[in-house]
């Protein structure tokens, strides 16, 4: 079997959600069959300006196939655009226009695509809301499967896309959560779809000394990973943070770690660490007392898999629903709706170190059964098995 | 056990948790209970959050310094001046009471907008799950209505069909 992985981005050093996601699966789905990358030479998820040479290359033993983007996003274009389709009345033509504002546009791919089809059993999509999602499932669409790692943001509102998720021989959905807003957007309870997410590795060893040591973190922490931004839920947990020492006068520290677009408030027990190694990262999730995560917008969430993985509770934003969703699943995190309610389940779980554990322990339970790469790599051959048989 | 286990042990005396079987659901139904219930009357009652505990500021009393000496003997030798001198600085000491009271009827205000603020916050809160649920309900009633309009078509065609069976039979009845 010959598969095609279809991305926006593709590198080593991409770090983004369903880039690296893509990347991930396709690592893994080369123990099974023959796997080809096709991507653009975009780095930058901004601009998509082409950086990465055309052609194809190898990385990590994948053959990646890079396309040119045509042109670069113009922010301000761009921006107009989305105030337009997201906040006044519209055609669908001016929402076609978005799309390709948005981009990555490169007709190269979609060309390569359509000579090709017959090369591929099958065609696998990241993210329906980008060009090369949108059009590529259009070209081969009985040889197409959509990833969509959608969010419960205002675009999968757009009228452009109801058609689009009719249209896939089959979806790979991150989580329960996603896959019926989406069923219930486009009515497409016909198209075959399973909720697959996606796995994680820990280290053998992660050592909190080790990370008290390197970079001089005392006491106990939660910890957030992931950047920290607006969407992120960032401002919100800051403040409730803040409030939450001033109202108990608690010693606990927030760490950080990730990439920064917001100021961070200049607080002793805020410790902003920037972006870490991975062992780092591990390092500190394990000394940690739990990981937060205010996020209102995810699709699944690979940090808080990451933490279940490590057998550390999760204290989540109840408006994301994926968020809450996964920790009832799971019975391995608490979540919160306002701050009264993150102070008395932040307090709890400081205070208990016997919930914390038993959380940890569920969590772990759920990664092993359903997030471990075996289940992952079982899931995908399983959907693929029961499209071939069709 | 220590001080800070003892409190622990009484933070979670509170709450009703199996370990064995942690039920998140069940344990979120407490926690939101517990946060509605410390929410509700006396918000107002708490005391000044960031409230230092420690010692109040106090006045040294030490042994005299050269410069309290000179203070006090300055203090001595303009006390015959003091009567002038409150009179000349009483403008000054009228405007500074108004600025005060203007500044506090300010500071009442603020905190009338911040309540104000907050309420509001509340109210859009309410407004967008209100706006959510009734999107879900206008696609549930569009999905009706697009049912219930083909079954009229359909309907509508046997009928039709009925009709014109009608008038043939009729008509070989009696021709």
């Amino acid at each position: 079997m010959k598969l095609a992985f279809v991305v926006q981005r593709y590198g080593l050093d991409i770090s983004g959600g369903a880039e690296l996601h893509c990347r991930w699966v396709a690592e893994h789905m080369a123990r099974y069959a023959d796997v080809e990358v096709l991507t653009t030479r975009a780095e930058d998820y901004i601009t998509w300006k082409n950086r990465y040479p055309a052609g194809p290359q190898t990385i990590n033993g994948l053959t990646v196939r890079r396309f040119s983007v045509v042109r670069p996003r113009r922010p301000e274009r761009f921006g107009r655009l989305q105030e337009k389709v997201l906040h006044h009345e519209h055609r669908e033509k001016d929402e076609l226009r978005w799309l390709d504002e948005e981009g990555p546009r490169s007709r190269s791919l979609l060309r390569y695509i359509r000579r090709n089809e017959a090369a591929y059993d099958y065609f696998i999509f990241f993210s329906y809301r980008y060009y090369h999602s949108y059009w590529g499932v259009r070209t081969v669409p009985r040889k197409a499967l959509l990833v969509p790692t959608a969010e419960r943001d205002p675009v999968i509102g757009l009228r452009l896309f109801k058609p689009l998720f009719r249209m896939p021989r089959a979806f790979i959905f991150n989580s329960c959560e996603e896959r019926d807003m989406i069923r219930t957007v486009s009515r497409n309870d016909d198209v075959p779809g399973a909720v697959v997410g996606v796995g994680t590795e820990t280290p053998a060893s992660a050592s909190a000394e080790r990370f008290r040591a390197r970079h001089g973190v005392e006491g106990d922490y939660l910890i957030y990973i992931g950047r920290v931004d607006q969407n992120k839920g960032c401002p919100e947990l800051f403040d409730f943070f803040l409030r939450y020492k001033q109202d108990t006068g608690s010693p606990v520290k927030l760490v950080m770690i990730g990439g920064s677009v917001l100021p961070i408030p200049g607080h002793p027990d805020i410790r902003y660490l920037g972006i870490l190694p991975e062992e780092d990262k591990f390092d500190a999730l394990a000394g940690a007392r739990l990981l937060v995560m205010p996020s209102f917008y995810e699709s699944l969430s690979m940090v808080t898999l990451e933490a279940w993985a490590m057998g550390q509770p999760v204290l989540a934003n109840a408006r994301c629903d994926v968020l809450k969703g996964q920790c009832l699943r799971s019975n391995g995190g608490l979540y919160y709706g306002d701050y009264r309610e993150f102070r008395e389940a932040l307090s709890l779980l400081l205070a208990s170190a016997g919930l914390r554990e038993a959380l940890g322990r569920n969590g772990l339970a759920y990664y092993q059964a359903n997030y471990t790469w075996q289940a992952i790599e079982n899931k995908y051959l399983g959907l693929l098995g029961e499209l071939e048989g069709k | 056990m220590s001080a800070k286990d003892q409190d622990e042990g009484r933070y979670t005396q509170t709450y009703k948790i199996d370990y064995a079987r942690v039920d998140v659901a069940e344990i979120m139904d407490q926690v939101q209970a517990k946060a509605a219930r410390a929410a509700a009357p006396d918000d107002g009652g708490e005391d000044v959050p960031g409230m230092p505990d420690g010692p109040v500021w106090q006045p040294s009393s030490g042994p005299l310094t050269l410069k309290k000496k000179v203070k006090r003997k300055l203090q001595r030798f303009l006390t015959p001046f003091f009567p002038v001198m409150r009179l000349m600085a009483l403008p000054v000491h009228e405007d500074l009471m108004q600025t005060n009271a203007k500044l506090s009827e300010a500071s009442a205000k603020i905190d009338l907008l911040l309540h104000r603020r907050d309420i509001t916050k509340e109210y859009i809160k309410l407004l967008h799950v209100l706006c959510h649920n009734l999107v879900m309900e206008l696609s549930k009633l569009r999905v009706e209505h697009d049912t219930l309009k083909s079954r009229v078509q359909v309907l509508e065609k046997d009928f039709a069909f009925l009709g014109k069976r009608e008038s043939v039979l009729e008509k070989k009845i009696a021709p």
